[in-house]
């Protein structure tokens, strides 16, 4: 088939750093055509972030910006002007979906509420991604990342399993946090776009970071909401305690789950010690709790005169849940993601051949692309010119006061 | 207008455990049927875990089940047997969609690949979640949540901003990796029902959780694969981003450029110390870290984090209070804006759960029970597929439901 899952869906990014245009890259890199809008001169706050090539910092070659904006067409234009105000009514009527991550009060201050956006484009998708959302007494409080990571109180519960709470709250890696609020906000909006096929109707999706976080740990919020408990990092109990978490071996760590029984009876003879399974004192997963410290000297032993590897494939033949801690090098060599062609090259204008992860998910009928990511207004032309039919002179003249 | 945004879709679920109920879990809650099949007498893996209601280890009374199958309607069902395979491909035939995570050999060897999937059903969408996909060498082998984590590389990288590389590495907290992948799985669905619209073809999903989780560490990712720059989770000294201990607790201070910067100054009421000229640009503060987290210390502790934040916010610092789950749940925001939501469950009782991160205006979320072990035989296996009342006791004695 060859064509792509979101052909013919027309998205407008008004949003910047990494939530919004990570949410539209989603959909950009199914086929959808997506127009980011970048403030002239300046452009995306990413674009100031690493990493950068060399560790010379670039606009043009910021990793960070340039794999959250692949399969985009860039614009740039200062909304705030009043052209610039009429240009934007105009992508608006323009669009399908619209992808913002402005403050409310700025948008409200722009007129650009759903409500008055919708009396342009009757059928608009308006997806709006905001620290605490668009309601409540925080919603014009600013908020990055780390912040969003700790006030969600996911900072607090990490490193879960600390062997003392005085160690202090950690963040996750990356900026796993703002991307996975991106995918909630993708998934919001094609659910929405998929009901606007059915009803012809479009609406406005309020999407909170710091509820996006809630969400993912779930399990904690939910168990204060109701039991009053209030978790922490601090140690776990019981089976866990024993053998769920991570081991030094000979070359670094290895991390096993020993979830059930049978996963032990497979760990004993993985260390040699098959009649452990028929000893009393291990005959389910609370009574190992209770003796585990009676063979931690002899599994850590067995531990430190093995490699992380060997450990690894040896456990998996045995069917033990048991894996390596690896560094990023090792990840990105690894035999798989080369076997299922994770990494794709990308050639970008400035940046040169760049290697970036594809999709997590391969369809068999509509493929994924990773087209390059704009350079800050490559696409201005296409877009004012060709599409809403502005000449050479309007671009000249627009250009020159600074609107785009 | 109330319809839910995927009203009329035909969801099967055959997964247990976070990634895949999550995932179906998303389409549930946005108005999908979505029938879970569960393991016959036994049910998810997920009923055997806690948090337990009032740590009482119940099947019925998992937090973590309750909360990852909401809006289902839930059946038992042994696929191994032979009638079993057979009302299998029954309910094949109903869905518009099956989501699956079983290890790929389970699934070939059951007959129920895609493709012999789709001779019952040519416009099946399947979506297969497994740890490492459906091919590659490694395609067979098992991983719980944890494992996935560290072999992707993301424990590798946390705690970050750790001081040494001695420090052993984390993983992040709770199941948030793998409802991750749940999200990334969902999203990649709906995104293949709305092609099938236009051209009426199905199409097949391979989700890996190791690369939902990669492709959401993106930055650190890519440096290796572009420069051989293995990042790792040693501090940057260059990071302006601190916890600092305050008056009741912890702080996130961040004062990278110079707006940040002036923020926090003002918010300190302007200290000589600050006109230094090792504090003027960005590079140089980037260089003084220390001495400016020693001059920033004490004042910290003589201000509590409501203080802090607050003021912060006025005049443009980010700052932010580290908070406990507590705290958090506790915040005044999320009541506001309703984002615990109460269900009522015939065994759990009445609990609250965390609604959607999104709130659509025309299509609302909702919050239904999970369902009882079996809740729904009588009513998918007579009223939908037919069967008779005897056929169902039959097939109860008989193990296959």
């Amino acid at each position: 088939m060859g064509k792509k899952a979101l052909e013919g869906t027309k998205v407008l990014e008004y949003a910047s750093f990494v939530s919004g245009p990570y949410c539209s890259k989603l959909l950009a890199d199914l086929g959808a055509e997506v127009i980011k809008i970048e403030r002239p001169g300046v452009g995306d706050k990413a674009r100031e972030r690493g990493p950068f090539p060399e560790d010379l910092p670039h606009p043009e070659k910021s990793g960070l910006f340039l794999y959250l904006n692949t399969s985009k067409k860039g614009i740039t234009l200062d909304p705030k002007s009043t052209t610039g105000k009429k240009m934007f009514l105009e992508l608006v009527k323009w669009a399908d979906i619209l992808i913002e991550d402005k403050p409310p009060k700025e948008m409200e201050g722009l007129g650009f509420t759903y409500e008055e956006l919708k009396e342009v484009n009757q059928q608009l998708i308006m997806t709006s991604i905001t620290p605490y959302g668009e309601t409540g007494p925080y919603r014009d409080y600013k908020a990055y990342h780390l912040n969003i990571c700790h006030v969600g109180g996911l900072g607090y519960l990490m490193p879960p399993n600390s062997p003392s709470l005085e160690r202090e709250p950690l963040k996750a890696g990356g900026h796993s946090v703002d991307c996975a609020c991106g995918v909630n906000a993708a998934l919001a909006t094609v659910s929405a776009l998929y009901s606007r096929g059915v009803t012809g109707e479009g609406q406005s999706i309020d999407v909170s970071k710091q509820e996006s976080l809630m969400n993912l740990v779930r399990v904690y919020a939910v168990a204060y909401a109701n039991d009053k408990v209030n978790p922490n990092r601090g140690p776990i109990m019981g089976t866990a305690a024993a053998m769920g978490g991570l081991k030094k071996c000979k070359d670094g760590y290895i991390i096993a789950t020993l979830a059930e029984r049978p996963h032990w009876a497979r760990f004993f003879k993985l260390i040699g010690k098959p009649e452990w399974d028929e000893d009393e004192r291990f005959k389910d997963t609370l009574a190992i709790a209770d003796h585990y410290n009676e063979i931690d000297p002899y599994i850590s032993e067995w531990m430190m005169s093995r490699t992380r590897y060997e450990i690894y494939h040896q456990g998996q033949e045995l069917g033990c849940p048991i894996a390596p801690v690896r560094s990023i090098d090792e990840v990105v060599n690894d035999p798989q993601l080369k076997g299922r062609d994770f990494f794709v090259e990308v050639d970008h204008p400035e940046a040169g051949k760049t290697v970036f992860p594809r999709g997590p998910y391969v369809f068999s009928e509509t493929p994924w692309q990773g087209n390059p990511a704009p350079l800050l207004g490559q696409h201005n032309e296409e877009i004012y010119c060709q599409k809403l039919g502005y000449t050479k002179e309007d671009m000249v003249r627009l250009r020159e006061s600074g609107i785009i | 207008m109330s319809e839910k945004a995927l009203e009329g879709t035909k969801v099967l679920e055959y997964a247990s455990f976070i990634s895949g109920p999550y995932c179906s879990k998303l389409l549930a809650d946005l108005g999908a049927e979505v029938i879970k099949i569960e393991r016959t007498g036994v049910g998810d893996e997920a009923r055997r875990r806690g948090p337990f209601l009032g740590d009482i280890p119940h099947p019925e009374r998992s937090g973590l089940f309750l909360y990852l199958n909401t809006n289902k309607k839930g059946i038992t069902l042994d696929p191994e047997t032979q009638t079993g395979r057979k009302i299998f491909l029954e309910l094949v035939r109903w869905a518009d969609i099956l989501i699956e995570d079983k290890p790929p050999k389970e699934m070939e060897e059951l007959g129920f690949t895609y493709d012999k999937l789709k001779e019952i059903n040519p416009q099946l969408i399947m979506t297969s979640i497994t740890p490492f996909g459906q091919t590659g060498p490694y395609r067979d082998y098992k991983a719980y949540p944890l494992n996935v984590v560290h072999g992707a590389g993301s424990g590798y990288l946390a705690p970050g901003g750790s001081q040494n590389l001695e420090r052993e590495p984390v993983k992040s907290t709770s199941f948030s990796d793998d409802a991750a992948c749940g999200i990334s799985a969902a999203f990649a669905t709906i995104c293949a029902l709305l092609p099938r619209w236009s051209t009426g073809v199905g199409q097949y999903i391979d989700v890996s959780k190791q690369e939902a989780l990669m492709a959401m560490d993106q930055v650190e990712l890519c440096q290796y694969p572009n420069e051989g720059k293995v990042a790792s989770r040693k501090v940057d000294p260059r990071m302006a981003i601190r916890v600092t201990p305050c008056k009741d607790g912890d702080m996130m201070i961040i004062a990278m450029d110079d707006r940040q910067w002036k923020g926090l100054v003002s918010m300190m009421d302007e200290p000589e110390w600050t006109k230094d000229e090792i504090f003027k640009d960005i590079l140089s503060r980037m260089q003084h870290m220390g001495e400016m987290l020693k001059n920033v210390a004490p004042w910290a502790m003589q201000h509590t984090r409501d203080e802090m934040y607050h003021t912060g916010q006025e005049r443009g610092a980010p700052v932010a209070p580290i908070r406990s789950i507590e705290e958090a749940a506790n915040w005044q925001q999320f009541k506001e804006r309703d984002f615990f939501v109460e269900i009522d469950h015939p065994k759990a009782g009445r609990i609250s759960y965390p609604s959607a991160p999104y709130k659509l205006s025309k299509t609302p979320w909702e919050g239904g029970a999970a369902p009882l072990l079996g809740q729904h035989n009588e009513e998918v296996y007579s009223t939908l597929l037919g069967y008779s009342k005897e056929d169902i006791v039959m097939m109860r004695e008989a193990g296959v439901i």
